[in-house]
């Protein structure tokens, strides 16, 4: 066995002109592998699409195979914290065209300054009016400076516009109105995880989404906590699943102002710091009581 | 095309432990590798199984050459025993990752040679190797203008001036 593998290296090494080079090797590549390339391509954030718009350019078959794969196109980040706004607007509106009828994600974030805003202000109603086939929904580094108007537009389209297929959906700043009537033109995709960083935010959107069945939660590390004292309680009737993981006190304190029915499959993964306050498991151990159908709880140490 | 053909045992190691496989690459060489290690290759497991229904001593004959073959048996000797998540045909396929730090070692190869090896990696269907490959190709023309990437992977332009010049076929993206 070595000894062949040993032959087969020294046959590697005195044969670098072994294959004839008359045609270069890309163009015995199948076109799936092609493909696999291109999905790497751009698989790295908003560049990506430059780059598979280049890699479109290159030649017929690999424009041919980069239009006809839709999946391609599908990751939509709009996001301007350099380069010309003009070209990588018309780079995601190219995306936006190119992934349809699929299911693409949205990244919405660095809106570019004044001049600029106007353009970048369309493109994210555009991209938002997309909302029916949009699976994951992310708007962060958004500045509160902002004017009023731009987020009274989001928060309409996000009112407005039905849903169904979101299955995540990340704010790090969230219009302050957004709560004042249901989500998704009340049609809540029947599962729906989000990823928070202040828990008013996040109870405020559940606010507007009465209906949701199953909920699950992940905090940003540095999530703050509800100021005001008498925050009301959410109502979720419908509730049938929960799964949240976090430090075992901000689930605690996130739990209190949830209200849901009994029957709920409660799944939570615990974050303990090295001190566990028991005062908490214990308050959370009585808020579950009594209105789960199956409970699991697994803590992790820091 | 066949890619079975019986040979007679004397040129199979016999019934060990391990069972020995006989590999021909197409400038045909013969290289002899243990089963385990190549069970990372969906399409020469479904040889072997196809061998145990016979009792006949096979070879499995590859189109690529034994320079290439070697490539990938370093390859599946390295990762021999280990479960790569990309290989299991019931995992959620990986998302964003890097190529692995050996791999970056060993797919340090030119152009050509990467091209030869992912083409085997998926005439073989070994998942992870085609996946490292195809990340290291899109690593050499990622951030790069279309005349980079037509240089660094060898593409002709074919497109006529009209169709490079017009909005409506190539420039407008």
């Amino acid at each position: 066995m070595d000894d062949t593998r040993g032959e087969g290296r020294q046959h590697m090494e005195r044969s670098a002109l072994y294959f004839p080079a008359t045609c270069p090797a890309i163009y015995r590549v199948p076109n799936e592998i092609l493909r696999k390339i291109f999905s790497h391509i751009t698989n790295f954030g908003p560049c990506g699409l430059e780059d598979l718009i280049n890699a479109s350019h290159v030649c017929h078959l690999w424009r041919v195979l980069a239009l006809q794969t839709k999946e391609l196109w599908t990751d939509i980040t709009l996001s301007f914290a350099g380069g010309s706004v003009a070209r990588q607007a018309q780079e995601a509106g190219l995306a936006l065209e190119r992934s349809k009828p699929l299911p693409i994600t949205v990244h919405i974030s660095n809106p570019p300054s004044a001049p600029e805003l106007g353009n970048y202000r369309e493109l994210v109603l555009r991209a938002l009016r997309e909302l029916p086939r949009v699976r994951v929904l992310c708007i962060s580094s958004f500045e509160t400076t902002e004017p009023d108007e731009f987020f009274d537009s989001i928060t309409q389209i996000l009112q407005t516009h039905p849903a169904p297929l979101l299955e995540e959906l990340r704010f790090d700043h969230i219009p302050d109105d957004i709560s004042s009537g249901n989500l998704f033109a009340g049609q809540v995709p029947p599962k729906l995880h989000l990823i928070y960083t202040d828990m008013d935010d996040i109870l405020n959107i559940l606010r507007g989404l009465p209906s949701l069945e199953h909920l699950g939660l992940t905090p940003e590390p540095a999530m703050a906590e509800i100021e005001s004292l008498s925050f009301p309680a959410v109502h979720l009737p419908n509730l049938r699943n929960v799964a949240i993981t976090g430090y075992c006190g901000l689930i605690t304190r996130f739990m209190r102002y949830l209200d849901f029915a009994v029957d709920v499959d409660i799944h939570f993964q615990l974050l303990c710091e090295r001190v566990i306050d028991f005062s908490y498991l214990s308050e959370l151990s009585w808020i579950c009581d009594g209105r789960f159908s199956k409970i699991f709880a697994a803590g992790l140490y820091y | 095309m066949p890619t079975i053909v019986s040979v007679d045992d004397s040129t199979v190691p016999g019934e060990g432990s391990s069972r020995l496989l006989l590999l021909v690459s197409s400038d045909n060489k013969h290289i002899v590798v243990e089963e385990d290690i190549m069970s990372r290759s969906r399409f020469i497991s479904k040889q072997v199984e196809g061998f145990e229904a016979t009792s006949q001593r096979h070879a499995i004959l590859l189109p690529f050459s034994s320079f290439v073959l070697n490539k990938v048996i370093e390859y599946c000797s390295h990762y021999r025993g280990y479960y790569l998540l990309e290989d299991d045909p019931d995992a959620a396929p990986p998302g964003r990752s890097p190529v692995r730090e050996w791999d970056q070692e060993f797919l340090d190869v030119d152009r050509n040679m990467l091209l030869r090896i992912i083409k085997a990696a998926h005439y073989l269907e070994i998942k992870s190797l085609v996946g490292s490959c195809a990340r290291a190709i899109a690593d050499m023309i990622r951030g790069k203008t279309t005349e980079e990437m037509r240089e660094i992977l060898g593409v002709e332009n074919d497109f006529t001036p009209e169709e490079e010049h017009s909005p409506s076929s190539k420039c407008t993206g």
